[in-house]
């Protein structure tokens, strides 16, 4: 009996030492609100994109900027109603290190005829479903829906991903928590 | 083999813990994941009557598809369709589109053999939009 009991006791100690090393790694890597979304990667080094002009651009070449690089489209309504305030953003920090890039999920004479009517005055990427999805992919954008948003640290650093329509004041602390003063 | 299954029940129960724990704030009303087109847009295989094919789809909760964004195509060419009557939507950067919830059934004539080709497109009503799906059947003789 006393044996019994002994190894019952053993059973349960095992099992909460278990359970609480299981919780504890748990913790430390994904808790305190933390989920794998926001954990700290590097933007790929190859990662690249064509104009309108047909040139391709590696996001490379926006490093040393607080970069957004923002995935939308001419048929996404939601994307549409979101671009006046990144305008908006571009215009107020651009001259302290924020960049904004627009890549579009279109065609090209679509997007060229929207940049215009929306007043986009930031770089406009444009790429095929299947490019851009798989880009997207990459990115973070597990969904792949749009309007889907990626900041990136003027050293390269994914800082933060958002998928769906940025409320001004949440885009505008957003580049200020980040921004260099 | 007794201690060594009781061992065991308790090494799983211990590792049982943190699953529930990373579970527990997706289902305590944390952020809710949106779901991939696939996921959201369920169409599902052409069933044949005859001459008649039907198109079904399954549309999750609190998502939609667009009317005027249905589109088929037989062996290339593209079909009339005579869709349903859709619900009406202010959609914000849009204005008012027609648009279709919870499921979409459309009845159509295609000639055994013919190939179809299905396109769509829809949104989240949070504000998430997909790129058009298209997917390809043939249909096979009779």
């Amino acid at each position: 009996m006393k044996g019994g009991v002994r190894f019952f006791v053993g059973v349960v100690l095992v099992g909460v030492i278990a359970g609480a090393t299981g919780f504890g790694l748990y913790w430390h890597y994904l808790g305190n609100g933390r989920t794998d979304d926001d954990a700290r990667q590097m933007l790929p080094a190859d990662l690249a994109m064509t104009d309108l002009n047909g040139h391709v651009h590696k996001l490379s070449e926006w490093r040393g900027h607080l970069l957004l690089i923002n995935f939308w489209a001419t048929w996404c309504g939601p994307c549409k109603k979101e671009i006046p305030a990144l305008v908006q953003a571009q215009k107020t920090y651009g001259a302290r290190g924020f960049q904004v890039i627009g890549p579009a999920v279109d065609d090209p004479t679509a997007v060229r005829q929207e940049q215009g009517l929306l007043g986009i005055d930031y770089p406009v990427m444009v790429g095929t479903p299947e490019t851009m999805i798989g880009l997207m992919n990459t990115l973070g954008n597990q969904p792949g829906g749009l309007p889907f948003s990626v900041l990136v640290s003027p050293d390269g650093m994914i800082l933060q991903r958002h998928l769906g329509e940025f409320d001004p004041k949440d885009l505008n602390a957003l580049i200020q928590q980040y921004l260099p003063d | 083999m007794r201690y060594l299954r009781h061992l065991l029940c308790a090494l799983a129960l211990g590792l049982a813990l943190p699953c529930a724990a990373a579970g527990w704030p997706a289902s305590a009303g944390g952020h809710r994941q949106a779901l991939t087109a696939e996921q959201a847009f369920q169409l599902l295989p052409p069933a044949r009557h005859g001459d008649t094919v039907q198109l079904e789809w399954s549309i999750a909760p609190g998502y939609f598809l667009y009317r005027d964004r249905i589109q088929v195509r037989a062996d290339g060419r593209p079909m009339t369709l005579v869709l349903p009557a859709a619900q009406p939507y202010d959609e914000p950067g849009a204005g008012m589109v027609q648009v279709y919830r919870d499921d979409l059934k459309l009845r159509l004539k295609a000639p055994a053999g013919s190939v179809l080709q299905v396109r769509y497109q829809g949104c989240s009503d949070q504000g998430i939009c997909y790129p058009p799906q298209s997917y390809r059947y043939p249909l096979k003789n009779h």
